[in-house]
């Protein structure tokens, strides 16, 4: 999947697809003619039109998966062909038909279906339809994102498989406004596979100090879900600006949890004006990138497979795009330890935009940088417990021109502990207990 | 992803594999409905049950009794050809050449004393509802482990000893 994903449109090559037309016709001929030679060319038939069903059916499905057309487009039903007839092949060598041979595309039970052939020719004409009416859907939204100025939408699953993605440039993020109406004085930014949700508490510590905030749902992400198609720390940062600007946003905090710090820094670097002060929650320096990767990749078989970028996580995320309004639903009842909002937004967001956030942190983090050399006040957050980005990858030696304040908490101090990361954020750092002081 | 894809549109617009799709369903209903030949009225009403190289299964077969038609069942294998009218001699000894040694093979012809046979063994009636035409396979202990009807049998030898040999 990795090479189609870097030759997303290699399989529709009109080239590629004559070639494969060609051979498949003549091979099918050449098949047919044999089949008749023996008098069996209904046995052609429906082995062919089974193997047009399944190729079909196939081929949309890993469209629809992986958000990319497979290889070998038509390539596919001569192979399947090929396999369905297997049985005849053995059969000319000596071995008859049995009920296990139904494993080559339903060889034996395929002839007994009610009405024959015509019944196979129209099953196999609805799922090739099925499958030439979305890959028109998949080209035409392509089409339109690359329109808009896009890089194509391309692993991005769901409903981004038929629908273009939203323009970044004209679509702003979706946030929400808390607190004061004046323009925003406090950006909260969230972590990987979060969103907005995840700072509400503290945001609404902060509206009831009359704090201007505002809460975005990173592009990819939450409800920004279908905006962009590229999630690159300086794709972020352009998204915010605009937003900023919608907002009159005057020199703001910039409080940022986890992967959000990055995004956070990324921006103080580039619109130094607009940021007044960081403060980083839970930030993943990720020093050494390799220990970094064993460390996720440690929490199971599909962070391991995420973090290594393999085909598996991606199908894996993309089968989890199909399901995701069954696991909106399902996800709060099963982590009763997270809000609802927080546990349902968790699977708000695509492959592509979770591998790019990942890549920021572990290929040319910038926190590092910023850390040992601030260029505005900055105050660094950790907890004692956080396994995810742990205290102790905060060099105190390195950074010493940041405050760095310890909680007690895990990695989601902004849900645990929202009263003192309000209060770090609103300058009252005395309410605060600091578990290094 | 490299920048080779970016901004960059499909090389296909979202026509084609509509347009294809049309092309290839219409050529695929005429081989289908039109190239691939329509059962003939000696084939078996049901296509699904013509020469499905498909053994019966022991326990689902009709045994013989020892003396059927004339004929003797149970010593060895036999293939039983049914036919309206005599076939040619060198067809025949083709297809007996082809077969695997001591299988005994009977042609049971239309209107003769063992007709009945068809019957016996269960021949399926074909389209024009005469006689069939084709042939069934007894095995050692008079089980009959395959019928079907073939109107072309004479060119299938070699089809014929795959059943034979696996009945053995």
């Amino acid at each position: 999947m990795r090479e189609s994903a870097s030759r997303p449109y290699a399989p529709l090559g009109v080239r590629t697809l004559c070639v494969h037309a060609v051979v498949l016709v003549a091979a099918e001929i050449v098949l047919f003619r044999s089949y008749r030679i023996h008098e069996a060319g209904f046995h052609w038939a429906t082995h062919f039109l089974v193997a047009l069903a399944a190729a079909a059916l196939v081929q949309a499905a890993w469209l629809l998966v992986t958000s990319t057309p497979a290889r070998g487009q038509l390539a596919a039903i001569l192979a399947l062909h090929l396999y369905a007839m297997a049985p005849d092949l053995l059969f000319q060598l000596g071995v008859p038909h049995e009920r296990w041979m139904d494993l080559f595309l339903a060889h034996v039970s395929a002839h007994a279906i009610p009405g024959g052939d015509e019944t196979w020719l129209v099953i196999a004409l609805a799922a090739s339809g099925l499958y030439a009416a979305l890959l028109a859907a998949w080209l035409s939204a392509r089409r339109r994102e690359a329109r808009a100025g896009m890089a194509p939408g391309i692993g991005i699953g769901g409903i981004a498989v038929v629908s273009p993605q939203a323009d970044p440039a004209t679509t702003e993020l979706a946030h929400v406004h808390a607190g004061s109406p004046r323009p925003p004085d406090v950006l909260l930014l969230h972590g990987l596979g979060g969103s907005s949700a995840v700072w509400r508490p503290v945001a609404d510590e902060l509206a009831a100090v009359e704090k201007s905030v505002i809460v975005p749902d990173l592009l990819g992400f939450g409800a920004s879900r279908r905006i962009g198609t590229r999630f690159g720390l300086d794709d972020q940062v352009r998204a915010l600006e605009r937003l900023l600007e919608g907002h009159d946003a005057a020199p703001l905090v910039v409080a940022a949890h986890s992967w959000g710090c990055a995004v956070a820094v990324a921006l103080a670097a580039r619109t130094p004006a607009r940021v007044e002060q960081l403060v980083l929650v839970s930030p993943p320096v990720f020093l050494d990138p390799q220990v970094a990767r064993a460390r996720i990749a440690a929490r199971g078989w599909l962070a391991r497979q995420t973090v290594e970028e393999r085909p598996a996580a991606d199908f894996a995320c993309g089968l989890m795009c199909l399901a995701r309004g069954l696991l909106v639903r399902a996800l709060p009842r099963l982590s009763r330890d997270l809000p609802a909002e927080v546990a349902a937004d968790s699977v708000q967001h695509s492959w592509p935009a979770y591998r790019d956030a990942l890549r920021s942190l572990l290929v040319d983090n910038p926190l590092d940088d910023a850390l040992a050399s601030p260029r505005r006040p900055t105050m660094v957050v950790v907890s004692d417990a956080d396994t995810t980005a742990p205290a102790t990858d905060v060099n105190v030696q390195r950074y010493q021109r940041v405050r760095i304040v310890e909680l007690q908490g895990n990695h989601l101090l902004p849900l645990s502990r929202a009263t003192e990361i309000a209060a770090l954020i609103v300058g009252e750092a005395g309410r605060v207990t600091d578990n290094r002081a | 992803m490299p920048d080779s894809t970016a901004q960059a549109a499909p090389p296909l617009p979202p026509w084609v594999p509509v347009a294809a799709w049309l092309a290839g369903a219409a050529l695929l209903a005429y081989v289908v409905l039109a190239v691939v030949p329509a059962p003939g009225p000696l084939d078996d009403p049901d296509q699904a049950d013509q020469r499905t190289g498909f053994l019966i299964p022991r326990e689902d077969a009709r045994r013989l009794p020892p003396i059927s038609g004339g004929l003797r069942f149970g010593a060895r294998p036999t293939l039983l050809l049914f036919d309206r009218r005599t076939p040619g001699r060198r067809p025949l000894q083709k297809i007996i050449s082809e077969l695997p040694r001591g299988t005994t093979m009977t042609l049971v012809l239309a209107g003769t004393k063992r007709a009945g046979l068809a019957r016996l063994v269960g021949m399926p009636r074909p389209r024009d509802g005469g006689y069939p035409v084709g042939y069934a396979i007894v095995d050692r202990e008079r089980l009959v482990r395959y019928v079907t009807l073939d109107p072309t049998y004479l060119e299938h030898g070699l089809e014929i000893a795959t059943v034979v040999e696996a009945v053995e």
